[in-house]
C-alpha cells in the first residue's frame, strides 16, 4: 500500500498522459468528422439551384415560419414624408416598355370566366405592342437568357439598362382561355395608398410610398375558381381559394408564386403608382406587385399574367438557389 | 518531515456520467484552485482521518477514501472526471486539476466550426449589399464620421481573395441551415453552465472590473501585478460572459433580420430593420475581435492550458495551484 511520492507523481503524470492521448484522438477524430460532414452536406445533389440539405432546411424553415405567424402581422406603415423621393431599381429581368394601350392582364382560373366581357378563348395569343425605342434592337436581345444576381456588379458600374423585346414562351398551340383586363378594369377597385418598407434579398432597403389596389379586392371582383363541391356558403375569401397565386411578366421572363395567405392580406397590392405617379417602366409600369411580406424578389414588376392554381407556380428566383417563400 | 504525500479526487466524479459539467471547485466560499492538503506519510491511514473535514470542501476528496490498493492516481485513469495531487519530497506539488468538463469542451469546439460558417455565410450574404460602391454606398457600413468616411466594409480585394463574390443564394442556405446548430449549441452551453452551477466562475462579480484592468495592464507589460487567479480571472468572466451576450444578441438581431414584418415589433425595438442589421454584422466584427485576442491569449497561456480544453484536465505545480496561469 506504501507507495513514494515519486511513484505517485509518476502515476499521476502517467493517467493524464493516458488521458490526453484518449482526449487528443477524440479530437482529432471529432475534426475529420466534422470535416467529413461539411463535405458530404456540399457534394449532395443539387435541388432548384441550391444543395439539398440547405433547400431541405429552406422549406422546414418556411413550414415553421408559415404556421407560426400565418401571415397575420401587418408591417408597420410609415407617414409619406418619410418615403424615398427616388426608389432604387435593381432588376431588369422581364421588362419591357410597353406601349400603355397595348398592356393587357391576363386572368387565369377565375370562375366562370366566358360570363365576363373580358373573356378570351386564349389570353396567351394578346400581343404587347412595345415603344419604338426599345422596339429599336429587338434581335440583339430576343433570346437574352436570364441573368443571375451578379447583373448588379454591372449596374453598379454604371452600364445601360436595355429593356429586353418580348418573348411568350407559351406553346402557342395550347390556349389558355382567361380574362384580358384593361387598367380600368383594375382601378375601379378601391384605391388604397400605404407606405412600407421594401427590402431587398440583397440586404438594402428602403421606404416606399405606393399606390394601387388591395389583391384581395381584386381577387373578390374576379373571384376564383372554386373547387369542384365548392357550394359553401361562406363569404370567407380564403374557403375555397386557391392555394396559390401566380404572377408572370408579359415575355414570361419573370414569374413568381405567392401563397393564398399572402395574396388576402390587406397589405398585399397590385400597385401602380409610386410616390402618387403612375410607375414608370423600370419600377414596373403599369401594374407591379406590392407585398411587405416577402422579399423584393417576390415582387413582380410589370405584371402581365395572374393565375390562380393549387399548385405551386413555377418561380424564378427559386430556381436560381433562393428560398421560395422568401418571407419576412 | 517534509514528506507529503497526497492525492486529491473529484469525488462527485465517481457520478462521472459527464452529461454536464461538473465544476472541480464550485465552492465561492473557498478560493478557487486550493487543494485539500492531507499531512503524513502513509496515504491511506491519513486520508482515513480527513472526511469530517471534507464537508467543507466537497469537491477534493483524498483519494484513497476509495481504499482501493489502485491508488488514487490510478482511479484517476478509471474515472474521467477526477483530481490528482501528488506531493514529493521536495515540497513540490504537482496537481492535475479538472479544468473542463466533458459538455463544456463539446460545445466549446463545437461552436468553433458553427461559427466560422455563420461568419463565411454571412459574408457571402453581406457582399450582395456591399458591392455597390459606386452607385449604392452604404450608410451604415462604414468607418466614418458624419458624411466623412475613413473606409468602407470590405474592400474589393478583400471579397476577391476570399472568393465570396456572386454567392448570395449559397450564403443564405447556409445561414439558414447552420444557424438552428449555433442556437441550439448556445443555449444547450448556457442551460449547462446554470445547471452545473458553473455559471458563478463564469458570471463577472463586483471584483471583476477592477480585476480585468490590473489583468490587462500586466497583460500588456504596464503592470507586474497580477490578481490571484480562480479558475477564470475577472477578465475571462468578462470576456466569457460578454461573448455568451454577444450570442444573444446575434441571435436576437438575427431573428429581427429575418423576420421584420412578423416580428416587426422587435425590429423596432432594435432601432428598425437597418439598425437590426447594423448590430449583426458589427457583432460579428466582435466576435472576431474576441476570437483574435483569445487566440492569442490561449497561445501566451501554453500548451497545459490549451490541453486542458481538449482533455479536460491541467497540471498544476504546487506553487501555482492557487495562482493558475492566466488565461483567456
Amino acid at each position: 500500500m506504501n507507495k513514494t511520492p515519486a511513484r505517485i507523481e509518476h502515476e499521476t503524470v502517467a493517467g493524464l498522459r493516458r488521458r490526453s492521448r484518449r482526449g487528443f484522438l477524440t479530437a482529432a477524430i471529432a475534426a475529420v468528422a466534422g470535416a467529413g460532414i461539411w463535405k458530404w452536406l456540399n457534394i449532395q445533389p443539387e435541388a432548384d439551384g441550391l444543395v439539398s440539405p440547405f433547400r431541405r432546411a429552406m422549406e422546414v424553415n418556411a413550414g415553421i415560419a408559415r404556421r407560426l405567424f400565418r401571415e397575420r402581422a401587418l408591417a408597420p406603415e410609415f407617414e409619406p414624408s418619410q418615403a424615398v423621393r427616388t426608389f432604387r431599381r435593381n432588376g431588369d429581368i422581364g421588362l419591357a416598355e410597353i406601349r400603355p394601350e397595348d398592356w393587357r392582364l391576363q386572368l387565369v382560373g377565375v370562375s366562370n370566366p366566358a360570363s365576363y366581357a373580358q373573356y378570351s378563348r386564349d389570353v396567351s395569343s394578346w400581343t404587347y405592342g412595345l415603344n419604338a425605342s426599345s422596339a429599336a434592337a429587338p434581335d440583339v436581345h430576343a433570346t437574352v437568357a436570364p441573368k443571375k444576381l451578379g447583373m448588379h456588379e454591372e449596374d453598379a458600374k454604371g452600364a445601360a439598362v436595355k429593356m429586353k423585346a418580348m418573348e411568350m414562351p407559351e406553346d402557342t398551340h395550347a390556349a389558355v382561355p382567361g380574362l384580358l383586363l384593361t387598367m380600368a378594369d383594375v382601378t375601379k377597385l378601391p384605391h388604397v395608398e400605404m407606405v412600407t418598407e421594401f427590402k431587398c434579398i440583397e440586404g438594402w432597403s428602403e421606404i416606399v410610398y405606393w399606390g394601387g389596389v388591395r389583391l384581395r379586392d381584386f381577387l373578390a371582383a374576379f373571384p376564383p375558381q372554386r373547387a369542384r363541391d365548392g357550394q359553401s356558403a361562406s363569404t370567407e375569401l380564403a374557403t375555397g381559394f386557391p392555394k396559390y397565386v401566380g404572377l408572370d411578366t408579359p415575355d414570361g421572363q419573370y414569374y413568381v408564386g405567392i401563397e393564398r395567405e399572402v395574396a388576402i392580406h390587406p397589405q398585399t397590392l397590385l400597385a401602380y403608382e409610386l410616390n402618387g405617379q403612375p410607375l414608370t417602366p423600370d419600377h414596373g409600369a403599369p401594374l407591379r406587385l406590392i407585398t411587405p411580406l416577402k422579399y423584393g424578389i417576390k415582387q413582380l414588376k410589370q405584371i402581365g399574367r395572374i393565375t390562380y392554381s393549387n399548385i405551386r407556380p413555377h418561380d424564378y428566383w427559386h430556381e436560381q438557389g433562393y428560398d421560395y417563400y422568401a418571407g419576412l | 518531515m517534509n514528506e507529503r504525500n497526497q492525492i486529491g479526487r473529484d469525488d462527485k466524479s465517481t457520478s462521472a456520467a459527464e452529461s454536464c459539467p461538473k465544476p472541480a471547485i464550485d465552492q465561492p466560499a473557498a478560493p478557487p484552485g486550493s487543494l485539500f492538503k492531507v499531512e503524513g506519510t502513509e496515504l491511506s491511514s491519513d486520508a482515513s482521518a480527513e472526511p469530517s473535514n471534507k464537508a467543507l470542501e466537497p469537491a477534493m476528496v483524498s483519494a484513497s477514501h476509495s481504499a482501493d490498493d489502485q491508488g488514487g492516481a490510478q482511479a484517476n485513469n478509471v474515472r474521467g472526471e477526477s483530481c490528482g495531487e501528488a506531493t514529493i519530497g521536495l515540497g513540490m506539488t504537482i496537481t492535475i486539476e479538472h479544468k473542463h468538463s466533458l459538455a463544456i469542451r463539446w460545445m466549446h469546439w463545437i461552436n468553433f466550426p458553427l461559427l466560422a460558417v455563420m461568419i463565411y455565410s454571412g459574408l457571402l450574404i453581406y457582399w450582395a449589399d456591399s458591392q455597390h460602391e459606386g452607385l449604392n454606398a452604404h450608410r451604415v457600413y462604414r468607418v466614418g464620421f458624419g458624411s466623412w468616411t475613413l473606409f468602407r466594409l470590405f474592400p474589393s480585394w478583400f471579397y476577391n481573395n476570399l472568393h465570396l463574390k456572386f454567392q448570395l443564394a449559397k450564403g443564405l442556405g447556409y445561414h439558414f441551415f447552420f444557424m438552428w446548430f449555433f442556437a441550439l449549441n448556445g443555449m444547450a452551453y448556457v442551460l449547462c453552465t446554470i445547471f452545473s452551477g458553473e455559471w458563478r466562475e463564469l458570471l463577472p462579480t463586483r471584483h471583476s472590473l477592477g480585476e480585468a484592468i490590473t489583468v490587462t495592464l500586466h497583460d500588456l507589460g504596464f503592470s507586474k501585478r497580477h490578481p490571484p487567479q480562480g479558475k477564470f480571472n475577472g477578465a475571462q468572466r468578462i470576456a466569457y460572459t460578454g461573448v455568451i451576450l454577444m450570442g444573444a444578441g446575434s441571435l436576437l438581431t438575427g431573428l429581427a433580420i429575418y423576420k421584420p414584418t412578423q416580428l416587426h415589433v422587435m425590429t423596432a425595438l432594435l432601432g428598425g430593420y437597418e439598425m437590426a442589421r447594423w448590430f449583426h454584422f458589427w457583432l460579428t466584427l466582435a466576435y472576431v475581435g474576441f476570437f483574435l485576442v483569445h487566440v492569442a491569449q490561449v497561445i501566451r497561456a501554453g500548451w497545459n492550458n490549451f490541453r486542458a480544453m481538449i482533455v479536460g484536465h491541467q497540471i498544476l505545480p504546487g506553487e501555482r495551484a492557487k495562482h493558475n496561469e492566466h488565461s483567456l
